[in-house]
């Protein structure tokens, strides 16, 4: 059997099919002694090479089990786990949704609780896992996170806190700046807050949170 | 994409689903007075990571009036 060259068109370079485990038959795009990267089929499995390594399997794995495996430059796709790039064999976070939305932190009066939100209805139907950045410039960091913060000592002191986080159920998604302030003088030292405009990045997953 | 907007027309959101139909099961965010979704060229860069342009930079000219 000789390789059909794209086009359905027989191609007389092409070389034979080349054994790969005596008895059996396989095919490569290689001849005998050509170096360079390969593919190879054998049976229920495709193997890409590097002229090196296998560095992508497909297919039946020598255990049995159907999967798919991408090794690291260097490292083969059987030296171990620890040099995988990529395994089938274990789950990763699939994105649904992805999106952004900005929250503006309201100025408010010493000694309260203040809270801003974007609410979005995502329709998914379960409560999905989230990931979350947020920023007020350029610089983003996971969510939830204390993004800010502030404290005067002394007998007129205060403490302020502005945090961000992220919550979500069946049907809604909420992205929140929530601030507090507290002070131990006799009187509040002005406004609590800065009215800052923050950016959130956030990534529903398929897997959930419940 | 669909591109979310304040009553000022500032873009305050986005959204991009991994399937139409996800995209579209999105409702309109809590701040937002609107939505429009970017011409292709635009949506291109939008969703390019190495292309500084994003959403919160953009405004939205004559933004629609919020629907009910």
């Amino acid at each position: 059997m000789s390789l059909i060259q794209e086009g359905g068109t027989l191609n007389a370079l092409d070389v034979s099919p080349t054994p790969i485990v005596p008895g059996t038959i396989g095919v490569t795009n290689k001849a005998e002694g050509e170096v360079g990267g390969r593919l190879m089929t054998k049976d229920a499995q495709l193997k890409v090479n590097d002229g090196i390594y296998d560095r992508v399997l497909v297919g039946q794995r020598a255990d049995g089990s159907y999967g798919i495996q991408v090794s690291k430059p260097g490292f083969g796709v059987t030296s171990g786990n620890s040099n995988l790039v990529m395994n089938s064999d274990f789950n990763s976070f699939k994105i649904v949704a992805s999106g952004t939305a900005t929250v503006v932190s309201t100025v408010f009066a010493w000694g309260g609780f203040q809270v801003d939100s974007a609410t979005i209805t995502h329709g998914l139907g379960y409560t999905p896992a989230i990931i979350a950045f947020v920023t007020s410039g350029t610089t983003y960091t996971a969510v939830p996170d204390i993004i800010q913060e502030s404290l005067t000592s002394g007998a007129g002191g205060s403490y302020w806190k502005a945090s961000a986080d992220v919550a979500a159920n069946s049907t809604q998604v909420q992205l929140l700046i929530k601030q507090m302030g507290m002070y131990w003088g006799a009187t509040p030292p002005g406004s609590a807050g800065n009215g800052l405009s923050w950016n959130f990045k956030y990534y529903l997953l398929q897997e959930t949170a419940n | 994409m669909r591109l979310f907007y304040d009553e000022t027309g500032r873009v305050i959101g986005s959204v991009e689903g991994a399937l139409p139909e996800i995209e579209q099961g999105f409702g309109l965010p809590s701040n937002a007075a609107g939505e429009t979704q970017p011409d292709r060229e635009l949506y291109l860069r939008l969703v390019d990571p190495k292309d500084k342009l994003h959403p919160h930079h953009l405004v939205v000219a004559n933004p629609k009036q919020r629907q009910p």
